[in-house]
């Protein structure tokens, strides 16, 4: 069955967690919160989706199984609250990682089912690619996530999956993410002769340029964005505290963001 | 002026149009012609693509049955069900040899490769239960990996697989360690 196949990696229990590379990232306070008072009362959030234990193990131990396969590449392995499943790579292990996905008869996520970047300006890589697989005959999600900045190259999926193509391109469009090996990479989605990348979080939201109907000229022009009404920011704290079931939490989380600003402050 | 203008006679336009009709007759029965050629060789295409694809398996790896015995119109299933994946006619030996060329491609790694581990294990489950099961049903419900001719496909992907991973050798230290706070989140 592929059941038993899937066995394979219960015996891995006994395999100790590698190097403290294997995380499981709790949420927040919420699942933890609601996880300790659901075992003696009656359910009384049913609108909520149910948390598995089980099924939580079971994604966890094939985490495991993956890191223990490629140790090469792979950095970390983290499962999200909703028990997805996350590999975290090196990037020159792009192609070897998909196509063990792909081709490994435990694995077998022959479909990619999105392709994308995160910027998050704050880290020496600001970006973040993340590959989201499908494995129809398991019936499971994983998600691969790499590193660049926006000079290093990465190595295309195309010739791991063909569906990468455009999403790539989508990548290179919005982030700059410049892929070696594309078949075709260009602009996607932005117009012909734009400049800029949009999704990086340096460009704002109403970009640099406007277009109008010049009818001197008797075409569309380029101008410099003008808006006719200042940017507003809005402060959107409440005289009334707006989560009374985790008082305690966020108080904790502030004076521990508290605590660790002064040391680096004394330091300094 | 004699009027230099020579009208053609009766018998002259007689013939010309003859000649006409008769070009005319002849351009549309060679047209005929070449369309059923196309035709006739558009059929032979078909004819012989289905046989490809009926032999695709047999094809691919060289293997050919000589001795085409009668075989019994039962055994052989009539179709995968899945687009583009022809019905095998053989696939214990297909599978067969694929997985003691996967296992042979295995040896060449180091012995305490994780991969190497879990492959062997799964290929000599997949080949104990090809060696035991006789029919393909059986060979179908017993593995429960799908259907024989997926169950090739998965090997070939597998034996794919094992050579890129001689190249890449992943048993191998990790290779670079996340710079600091790459995977921190929240921030």
């Amino acid at each position: 069955m592929a059941a038993s196949v899937r066995r394979i990696t219960s015996s891995l229990a006994k395999y100790a967690m590698r190097q403290g590379r294997f995380t499981t990232s709790q949420a927040t306070g919420i699942f933890s919160a609601r996880n300790s008072s659901s075992t003696s009362e009656p359910d009384l959030h049913p609108t909520i989706r149910p948390v598995s234990a089980v099924e939580r193990t079971t994604v966890s131990e094939y985490g495991q199984y993956v890191a223990e396969c490629l140790p090469k590449y792979v950095q970390q392995v983290q499962v999200t609250a909703g028990n997805e499943l996350e590999i975290l790579i090196a990037p020159e292990g792009v192609i070897p990682v998909l196509t063990f996905l792909r081709d490994h008869i435990n694995a077998q996520y022959t479909n990619i089912a999105d392709l994308c970047g995160v910027d998050v300006p704050s880290r020496e890589y600001r970006f973040e690619v993340v590959y989201n697989l499908l494995s129809v005959r398991y019936n499971t999600r994983i998600r691969v996530k790499t590193y660049t900045d926006e000079l290093t190259p990465l190595d295309s999926a195309c010739e791991v999956f063909k569906g990468a193509d455009w999403y790539e391109r989508e990548v290179w469009d919005m982030f700059g993410v410049f892929f070696s090996n594309h078949p075709d990479l260009r602009r996607i989605l932005t117009d012909y002769g734009f400049e800029g990348h949009p999704f990086r979080k340096d460009f704002p939201l109403t970009g640099y340029v406007e277009c109008r109907y010049d009818d001197e000229e008797k075409r569309v022009v380029m101008e410099p964005v003008e808006l006719a009404q200042e940017f507003r920011k809005f402060d959107l704290s409440a005289p009334w505290e707006q989560f009374p079931q985790f008082r305690g939490a966020i108080d904790a989380d502030s004076a521990a963001a508290a605590a660790a600003a002064p040391p680096q402050q004394e330091k300094k | 002026m004699q009027a230099s203008l020579k009208l053609p006679s009766a018998r002259e336009v007689w013939f010309s149009r003859h000649e006409a009709k008769k070009q005319k007759k002849v351009e549309s029965e060679l047209a005929y012609f070449c369309e059923l050629q196309l035709h006739v060789i558009d059929r032979r295409r078909q004819i012989a693509e289905a046989r490809y694809l009926s032999e695709s398996s047999e094809q691919v790896f060289g293997v050919t049955d000589k001795f085409k015995t009668s075989r019994m119109a039962s055994a052989i299933k009539k179709t995968t069900g899945l687009t583009g994946l022809a019905v095998s006619r053989n696939p214990h030996q297909i599978l067969n040899i694929l997985h003691a060329k996967i296992l042979r491609c295995l040896q060449k790694m180091p012995q305490d490769a994780a991969y190497r581990k879990y492959t062997e294990q799964i290929i000599l489950e997949r080949d104990s239960a090809v060696k035991s099961e006789p029919t393909v049903p059986g060979l179908e419900t017993k593995l429960g990996g799908g259907q024989a001719e997926e169950l090739i496909q998965q090997a070939e992907r597998e034996l794919m697989l094992a050579r890129k991973m001689l190249d890449w050798k992943p048993w191998e230290p990790l290779i670079a360690e996340a710079p600091n706070k790459q995977w921190t989140w929240p921030l």
